[in-house]
């Protein structure tokens, strides 16, 4: 009898453990907005989690893309004055708090800008000198102007192309969580957000792609529910006369970004911030970059500078792994 | 009897260390790569079996090599050449060819949930 117990106590433990491991957990890899997206939900309604997400993301897509003629923004763009519904009007004033927060190194208004230097379906190619000061001299000066949800354009035209992901990771956590999805992660083409913690209780895993070499993992930080968004060079970029022009642009200068950073990482709750922020410190170059993150003070951040040294805010020097790094002055 | 119920027991749970051993060892060895194209799963290779493959679909064409452990996309009909510049990998970050929507995953990739870049 007692030997039929110890047996049976092992085989419950054994069973237990297994299941452990057994929440039901479904991926779908799927391309939308220029990019490949993953998603993992675990448990009960993952599935369905999965295709709601997949159409969200759709749905963003056709109504946000500067190139669907049928969206808002496309329409906006068209028209230059344009009633929006209460979802779009609400992102783009949003984004233009953002902006100012940043000091304009973030802007929803650079189509024109992002257009001229090929990265928006066009050619690639370095514009005139006339043609780049002009434009300098329209941004100085232009922007979108809000009223209720009544936008008019002086000058600029839209593009959310530095938002709509970081928007789409956002939004689908927060309906993930009224679906009663407790555990997932997503990927939208390197923006990253997790909802809750791992099935098991642990930390997410997320890695950081070197900018130097984007096969290797530069350093990988162990978080909590966050989105996780960086802004490189290295991703998308045309090469001329032996310089690199990245997608990533400047107002100020009406170029391409070109400073001491190769990347930035920046981790906050909220996924349209995360990926504003993310863009805008690119943007700033590593100083003006390390000043705001003082500032403001609530926001996490790896800075990867082109020399190759790392630097964190003090908020992440205990939950990141698998490279040297320094702290950032608090 | 009482000693040779103890000796049951610790023999089974050697046994049982054992084979976990050999579990993580297997695991360790796997070298395995996946090539999907739209989300869907096409191939599934041994990285030590040397092989050269073509992946057609209607976004375009790769040439994909295995060779010494190791997988690269040679070739690709595309603008960007990307995934070609990434050369020879076994392990970590997915190769990944966006035009052609074409993703070659590894065994280790799960170890981190996800890559931000």
């Amino acid at each position: 009898m007692k030997r039929f117990l110890t047996v049976f106590f092992f085989g419950v433990l054994l069973l237990s453990v297994s299941a452990c491991g057994m929440v039901t957990s479904e991926s779908r890899e799927t391309f939308a907005m220029d990019t490949v997206m993953n998603f993992s939900a675990y448990g009960k309604g993952a599935e369905k989690a999965l295709s709601d997400a997949v159409d969200l993301v759709n749905r963003l897509e056709d109504n946000y893309s500067v190139s669907r003629d049928s969206g808002e923004i496309a329409r906006l763009n068209r028209e230059g004055t344009a009633l929006l519904t209460e979802e779009t009007a609400a992102l783009i004033r949003r984004c233009l708090e953002i902006s100012d927060m940043t000091g304009g190194a973030f802007r929803p208004d650079l189509y024109e800008l992002t257009s001229l230097w090929g990265f928006l379906g066009g050619e690639n190619d370095v514009p005139a000198d006339r043609d780049i000061e002009e434009m300098k001299k329209k941004l100085q000066s232009g922007s979108v102007i809000m009223e209720g949800n009544l936008a008019r354009l002086d000058s600029v035209k839209v593009d959310l192309g530095a938002a709509v992901k970081g928007y789409a990771g956002q939004l689908i956590v927060d309906l993930w969580k009224e679906e009663g999805i407790s555990s997932g992660v997503l990927s939208l083409g390197g923006n990253v957000q997790t909802l809750g913690l791992k099935p098991d209780g642990s930390l997410w895993n997320v890695g950081i792609v070197d900018p130097e070499n984007p096969g290797v993992t530069l350093c990988v930080l162990h978080v909590g529910e966050t989105a996780v968004v960086t802004s490189g060079g290295y991703q998308r970029y045309f090469e001329k006369d032996g310089i690199r022009y990245c997608h990533i642009m400047d107002a100020e200068t009406a170029s391409p970004v070109s400073n001491d950073l190769a990347s930035v990482t920046v981790l906050v709750n909220d996924g349209l911030l995360a990926d504003c922020l993310s863009t805008a410190l690119f943007v700033m170059g590593f100083d003006r970059a390390a000043s705001f993150l003082a500032q403001v003070g609530n926001v996490d951040a790896v800075l990867v500078k082109t020399d190759g040294s790392i630097f964190v805010t003090p908020g992440l020097k205990d939950c990141i792994n698998g490279a040297e790094f320094e702290v950032l002055p608090s | 009897m009482k000693t040779k119920f103890w000796l049951l027991i610790l023999g089974g749970l050697l046994l049982a260390s054992l084979l976990f051993l050999l579990f993580l060892g297997t695991q360790g060895e796997k070298s395995e790569a996946v090539i999907s194209v739209n989300g869907e799963e096409r191939y599934r290779l041994d990285l030590q079996e040397d092989r050269e493959l073509t992946v057609e679909s209607r976004w375009g064409s790769n040439i994909v090599s295995v060779k010494n452990g190791k997988i690269a996309v040679l070739e690709a009909d595309c603008p960007t050449q990307i995934c070609v510049l990434r050369g020879y990998q076994n392990s970590g970050i997915p190769i990944i060819c966006l035009p052609h929507r074409l993703v070659i995953s590894f065994a280790d990739s799960e170890l981190v949930d996800a890559w931000t870049k």
